[in-house]
């Protein structure tokens, strides 16, 4: 008798468990659930400030905390170092307190550089901060910085910065893939510039990271920059979006098809495909 | 103790037997269908809000919901999904987001190579059936992405590319109402090669006479020689009247007129433009809200510099 009350007992409880792991919200089930970084600066010291880039990296942020991902930094104006973007020095992007590399995705919105004209072949990939620390505040993006390396965990780089993914540079973007996935970001010149804006990153950050209880897809990478890296811009603006991967077909699909959440191993840097939209 | 294990034994297996029984019977009998089991259970309100959410993406955009389909609604969205397709429609405003997922594979599914003209009449189509008003379109355009491939020698460094080729049309439109731009609305759509959505994104939420009457007053300010407020380190570049609202992926609906100010950076090389959007008074207006409930989130406000 004992036996059979406590054999039921077990049953009770195994049904209970049962029962409460059936009731999980889908919403807070994310098996591929990724660490993402934001570094937003409105604050320039008064030379040149914007207005909209931290509104901007909080909605990005949102989107992906309400898809179940996790924060690794979220940091804003002087905390923005340019060694977060450095691979050599000290501190550099691995620096444990918000270096580059330390997550899967970053969203990095703020000042870059842009030449003349999309002719140029000088340097134009630069990331400018304003830190208060990790100096100098520029970062020439092709020379300087390596993701995915030496533990490094970027998979991808979006980058809402005006022109440092300038298109007749873009080939030298091949050594920035230590084991980065993916690259975003705009083309342009000084009269053909990205303009502030809110909305562009709120929109980028909701395709990108889906929200299934609300019915909002989730695109791969390249699609969703190349809908959404058009708002705000000046005409002649590009969106730019490139891949590496191991063999001409991987950097393709991967192009074309990576998610977030897709769970790809690293690519090696000897190919690299991209895509640009001009509005 | 072989007695204790054979006990053992049969507690556990009755103990995995029914979780996974009760698991299965619960947790995995999801409805698919939203004509037979998804309806179950929601009261008549919301199996209308379902009915027009289906009504909208089978009648009035085409989209073709092959095999299950689920669907729902929380908060002010309503949608559906497929395999390959998501459709969702705010309920709060003319906003519909719809995307096939063939679209991106294009190695599989191909690109729509119609001639620009065609995807600007599909648009057209498509923005009719969703009783967005065709006066209130102030510009269209279709643009191709490029593609390219190239491969880095490891040792010599040495680049090979390939030809650059076409890639995924995008037909963008945008909106004035009587001549105000409407800053935040837009229409953005891909056609797969056949013809069908591969991708629409329609922000047209209604605009209150009201604030076009307040965005028109704001107008004949700049036009008598409003001022813009000085930004350090940049020049005024443009000003321009308008109405901001909320983006299309929000639980908010706020809409607001502005005077937008884009600046230039004295140092042209500095890219991107700040912007900022002003009331008649030269004062920063509120932003448009996109979340109505924000994640919450423990930011650190100080960052500590490393020692040495």
């Amino acid at each position: 008798m004992r036996r059979t009350v406590f054999l039921f007992g077990v049953f009770l409880f195994a049904v209970a468990v049962g029962f409460f792991i059936s009731l999980r919200a889908p919403e807070t089930v994310n098996a591929s659930a990724i660490v993402l970084s934001t570094g937003a600066i409105n604050n320039y010291g008064g030379n040149g400030d914007l207005f909209q880039d931290i509104a901007e990296a909080n909605d990005f942020r949102a989107w992906y905390i309400i898809a179940g991902n996790s924060v690794f930094t979220a940091w804003t104006d002087g905390n923005v170092w340019g060694s977060d973007f450095r691979d050599k020095g000290s501190p550099n992007d691995m620096d444990a307190s918000g270096g580059s590399d330390k997550a899967q995705v970053y969203y990095y919105t703020g000042h870059g550089s842009c030449p003349s004209s999309q002719t140029t072949t000088s340097q134009v990939d630069f990331f400018i901060t304003h830190g208060n620390f990790g100096t100098p505040d520029t970062t020439h993006i092709p020379t300087a910085s390596v993701w995915g390396n030496s533990g490094g965990r970027l998979q991808f780089m979006l980058i809402d910065a005006s022109c440092p993914t300038e298109l007749p540079e873009i080939t030298q973007l091949f050594p920035i893939f230590g084991g980065l996935h993916m690259v975003t970001g705009n083309s342009g010149d000084v009269n053909h510039d990205t303009q502030d804006s809110e909305d562009r990153g709120n929109e980028f950050g909701a395709q990108t990271a889906g929200t299934p209880f609300w019915f909002l897809p989730q695109l791969p990478v390249g699609d969703a920059w190349m809908n959404t890296g058009l708002i705000d811009v000046q005409d002649q603006v590009c969106a730019v979006a490139a891949a590496a991967g191991d063999t001409r077909d991987d950097a393709i699909n991967r192009r074309e098809n990576e998610r977030v959440t897709s769970g790809w191993g690293n690519p090696s840097n000897n190919w690299m495909a991209w895509k640009w939209v001009c509005k | 103790m072989n007695t204790n294990i054979k006990k053992l034994a049969f507690i556990l297996g009755a103990a995995v037997l029914a979780a996974a029984l009760t698991f299965t019977l619960l947790g995995c009998n999801k409805p698919s269908n939203p004509e037979t089991s998804n309806n179950s259970g929601l009261s008549p309100e919301e199996q209308e809000i379902q009915k027009k959410t289906k009504q909208v993406a089978v009648e009035s955009l085409g989209l073709k919901l092959e095999g299950a389909v689920d669907a729902g609604h929380k908060d002010n969205f309503s949608g559906l999904r497929t395999e390959n397709i998501t459709f969702t429609q705010r309920l709060d405003s003319r906003t519909y987001i719809a995307y096939d997922k063939r679209f991106s594979n294009t190695k599989e599914t191909g690109i729509y190579k119609d001639a620009d003209e065609m995807l600007l009449k599909r648009s057209h189509e498509l923005l009719e059936r969703l009783k967005i008003p065709s006066a209130e379109i102030a510009t269209e355009k279709v643009v191709q992405e490029k593609t390219q491939v190239g491969q880095r020698e490891s040792k010599t460094g040495k680049l090979k590319l390939d030809p650059i080729e076409p890639g995924k049309k995008w037909a963008l439109t945008s909106r004035q109402i009587g001549g105000v731009p409407v800053f935040s609305s837009r229409a953005t759509i891909g056609l797969v090669p056949n013809g069908d959505i591969g991708f629409l994104e329609v922000h047209w939420p209604e605009i209150p006479a009201k604030v076009i009457e307040e965005a028109r007053r704001y107008r004949g300010l700049v036009e008598k020689g409003w001022h813009p407020p000085e930004q350090k380190g940049t020049r005024v570049e443009s000003v321009t009247v308008g109405i901001l609202h909320s983006p299309a992926s929000a639980t908010a609906l706020d809409i607001t007129p502005v005077i937008r100010v884009v600046y230039a950076p004295l140092d042209k090389h500095i890219g991107k433009k700040p912007v900022s959007y002003f009331n008649a008074d030269g004062k920063p207006v509120t932003m448009p809200r996109v979340l109505l409930q924000p994640p919450r989130e423990e930011l650190k406000t100080e960052r500590v510099t490393p020692k040495g």
